[in-house]
């Protein structure tokens, strides 16, 4: 599936380490504009100045939250088509059911694999 | 007849007195036993040595997964310069190697975990028995940080990592947005 490797991605965790590991990722499949946000506010304000191709969320964050951002970024009339994945250790079914009825276009549990985050960035983001 | 009234009053002062005597001694019971309940928690140990022992082994623990973490994708990242063919191979015994030691903070941080281990399973025992004894219920709590955080915990779903046996498997979610 033919992905558009130039497109820009933000990478939204509070914890660098997981940052840095979708970045390695992301890198691995060949994504060069890779930017990163430590919470949804900081994600918002990005977002507010850069077109993204893709989002790619933790759920728990502080002060904003994934799912606040989430909602946020679908209630933005110049935001809500922009691809979001949810990458979370909330793995109870009332999230998922949650996120998706936000609007979310897939949703990862930590711990995954790379296979994993390329098959859904495909699936989201494939032409 | 007056001499009667009196007569039956002070016999209904002597029957409350006697009661109240016997209240008071059951009281006195019930605060010894106390006492003695909560020496048996050995709270001062419990503040003193215990709970900032858990706190210390628990931030070793926190440094040493994250240095590891760091030194294990420091070398992962390397490797992934290397060239390749035998001109890397020095490089990637190095950066292998030190992968293999960083992975040794398994060990210690093992023998970390198992003393806070120890601890909190010290204190559920002096806790359960003390709950039974003085038969203790839960008050709603009374810190508003406390009731803060439980409200937004709610709100936002921040239930957090799920044991492995009730988690939604990533099978079952990818069903979910098939």
């Amino acid at each position: 599936m033919a992905l558009d490797l130039s497109m820009p991605i933000l990478v939204v965790d509070d914890y660098q380490t997981m940052v840095r590991i979708i970045r390695n990722l992301l890198k691995q499949l060949g994504f060069e504009e890779v930017d990163d946000a430590s919470d949804g506010t900081a994600a918002l304000a990005r977002m507010k100045g850069r077109k993204y191709g893709l989002v790619i969320s933790d759920w728990n964050m502080e002060p904003m939250t994934g799912y606040e951002l989430l909602r946020h970024v679908r209630a933005d009339e110049g935001l809500r088509t922009t691809p979001f994945i949810m990458v979370t250790a909330e793995s109870k079914t009332e999230n998922v059911i949650a996120a998706k009825k936000a609007g979310v276009n897939n949703y990862i549990v930590k711990p995954f694999n790379a296979a994993t985050l390329k098959s859904k960035i495909e699936a989201v983001c494939g032409s | 007849m007056a001499k009667a009234q009196r007569k039956d009053r002070s016999e209904v002062q002597d029957f409350e007195s006697a009661t109240i005597v016997s209240e008071l001694m059951q009281i006195a019971d019930y605060i010894t036993s106390m006492r003695e309940e909560i020496a048996a928690l050995r709270p001062n140990e419990m503040s003193r040595d215990r709970i900032p022992m858990a706190h210390e082994e628990l931030s070793s623990v926190l440094q040493a997964t994250a240095g590891a973490t760091d030194r294990i994708m420091a070398a992962a990242e390397a490797l992934l310069l290397l060239p390749e063919g035998p001109a890397g191979r020095p490089g990637l015994d190095e950066h292998v190697n030190t992968i293999f030691e960083a992975c040794a903070f398994q060990d210690i941080t093992g023998q970390r975990i198992s003393k806070v281990v120890d601890a909190l399973q010290s204190f559920e025992k002096r806790l359960d028995r003390f709950i039974g004894a003085v038969r203790a219920r839960d008050a709603i709590s009374s810190d508003p940080v406390e009731r803060a955080r439980q409200e937004r915990a709610e709100t936002l779903l921040l239930n957090g990592p799920q044991d492995a046996a009730i988690a939604t498997s990533q099978d079952d979610i990818d069903a979910l947005f098939a």
